[in-house]
């Protein structure tokens, strides 16, 4: 692959999949954070 | 009495809905052809500003609709202002005759899913142009000559039509289950489509096709209509779909990262589609001897005849793979066609309180009805036609009056604290500017150069008649949504 195509595929991963990584993270950690307060409330 | 809403069984249930719903055929055979004809890899640049200045925006606003009032789309609207049901009837008619042609394009695909255990498409180009044309389809060649049924079509749409049934008929906690399987199935075949698209020769060549960048696209105003075009009918919006979707949700659900999540996962599927089709155009294209730019295709052309012409010339296991792309193009599709079919039933059923397992059969038998039209030998054309009136006028209109009622009569910033209280990603006043200006000036642009453009050179080769009888069509529609919206329901009681 030429130089120019691996740096649109880089961004283009970054964006998309490091995104969605990160959203997915926040998604986790809230429920975690929900599941704590469950706990300490019971 | 009043009845129990349904509920997801978790909210990763919903979120895979509503992945599986934007995940679809556009995602294999749209998405990498749109990005290579508007300058490759810089087509990154335009449809990632769509994406966060229309897509997530919109996205998040069907969310916050659905959720806030927990009602189907026409109640729902109506519960937002009062006048605005019609808005809420006409995504639902449209969605519905959507969902009949969208039945009709899986039926193909069932029938060549069939075929590809023996290769009974033909051995040449030619061969399975024919195959397509005349053998599949029995093309009648103009839209006014219906001819007879085609068979196979018509028994590919009843299996279609008793998949949808079937996904639907236990309710949304049974189809929180299915779609795990219908969103990681294709996911896992994408990924094996991509592993062997990569292995064969030539594959690199039409990677570079696929991702070389043109920045000059990006001062041609086509490049931004196309990515804003390809957001906006990807993500399943304004046809009902996520408003439905999201009332079976809680509402103290979060809504901002969900909407990322469906958003991000689509669009991600759609750049990964693109390796494993430009990696066998780029086979395909060195085994003919010819440059990728000649075989490279979008549409039914890529999917029915381009791809078939490649799985033939694979070195080994050529049936197994054939079957691996009708296999993932079935599963992409189906997810999307019953979420087609959910917004209609669901606001039936939330409008006169009818019971779903009565509405949904009538629903799915009426489509299997209208789909007969699609299964005849000028159904092709009514295909195409259909396609082009419901999605470029239709459901454009349909996000900019979604909009316009939110961001004007309801109140952007008032929606925005409502989306901010119960969700773990936090939307600043940014979201307002783009859902009470940039999203419906787009859509605006866009429906008006649709309009000129139709006006000034009509569509395809299609008679003036057929024109007409799209724009009439859509008429009617709307006249019947304004008339279901002042028939009493037992909200009105």
């Amino acid at each position: 692959m030429n130089r120019s195509a691996i740096v649109m595929l880089i961004f283009g991963s970054l964006i998309l999949y490091g995104g969605l990584a990160y959203f997915i993270f926040q998604a986790a950690k809230s429920r975690h954070l929900a599941n704590k307060k469950k706990k300490r409330i019971f | 009495m009043p009845t129990i809403r349904e509920r997801w069984s978790s909210r990763s249930s919903f979120v895979f809905a509503a992945i599986g719903s934007a995940i679809g055929l556009g995602n294999v055979w749209r998405f990498p052809y749109i990005t290579y004809q508007n300058g490759g890899g810089a087509f990154l640049i335009p449809y990632f500003v769509a994406l966060i200045t229309a897509g997530i925006p919109l996205m998040i606003l069907e969310y916050y609709v659905g959720q806030e009032t927990q009602r189907a789309p026409p109640t729902a609207l109506k519960k937002i202002w009062k006048k605005s049901e019609w808005i809420g009837w006409f995504s639902v008619c449209l969605v519905f005759f959507l969902s009949t042609y969208y039945s009709t394009i899986m039926s193909w695909c069932v029938n060549y899913f069939y075929q590809s255990f023996t290769l009974g498409w033909g051995s040449t180009p030619e061969a399975i142009n024919n195959f397509f044309n005349n053998t599949l389809l029995g093309k009648s060649g103009s839209p006014g000559i219906l001819g007879g049924i085609q068979m196979p079509v018509l028994i590919g749409l009843a299996i279609t039509w008793i998949s949808i049934y079937l996904c639907l008929f236990r309710g949304v906690k049974i189809l929180g289950k299915i779609v795990y399987f219908t969103v990681c199935i294709p996911w896992l075949l994408l990924i094996i489509m991509v592993i062997r698209g990569l292995s064969l020769p030539g594959a690199i060549e039409g990677l570079n096709f696929y991702l070389t960048p043109d920045f000059s696209v990006l001062l041609k105003p086509q490049a931004w209509l196309a990515a804003y075009g390809q957001i906006f009918y990807t993500l399943s919006l304004a046809m009902g779909t996520l408003i439905i979707y999201a009332s079976y949700q809680p509402k103290d659900s979060d809504i901002t990262a969900n909407a990322f999540i469906t958003s991000l996962a689509n669009c991600g599927t759609a750049f990964l589609a693109g390796f494993a089709v430009f990696s066998t155009l780029g086979y395909l294209a060195q085994s003919m001897g010819v440059s990728v730019p000649e075989v490279t295709k979008s549409g039914l052309g890529l999917a029915f005849v381009t791809y078939p012409t490649a799985i033939n010339l694979l070195p080994v296991a050529s049936r197994f793979f054939g079957a691996f792309f009708f296999l993932l193009l079935l599963t992409l599709g189906i997810d999307s066609a019953f979420s087609e079919v959910e917004p209609v039933v669901g606001s039936i059923v939330d409008k006169w309180g009818l019971k779903k397992k009565w509405v949904l059969p009538l629903v799915c038998i009426f489509g299997f009805l209208v789909g007969i039209l699609y299964s005849t030998r000028g159904g092709f054309y009514w295909v195409d036609l259909a396609d082009h009136f419901i999605c470029n006028y239709g459901i454009t209109l349909v996000g900019l009056l979604e909009c316009i009622v939110i961001g004007y009569v309801f109140g952007a910033r008032k929606a925005r604290s409502c989306i901010n209280e119960v969700s773990d990603v936090r939307i600043g006043p940014w979201w307002d500017v783009f859902i009470k200006f940039i999203t419906p000036i787009v859509l605006g642009v866009s429906f008006i150069m649709q309009l000129i453009k139709l006006i000034q050179n009509g569509y395809g080769n299609y008679p003036i008649w057929t024109i007409f009888t799209g724009m009439g069509f859509i008429v009617l529609l709307l006249i019947l949504s304004v008339i279901l919206s002042r028939r009493k329901g037992v909200s009105d009681e």
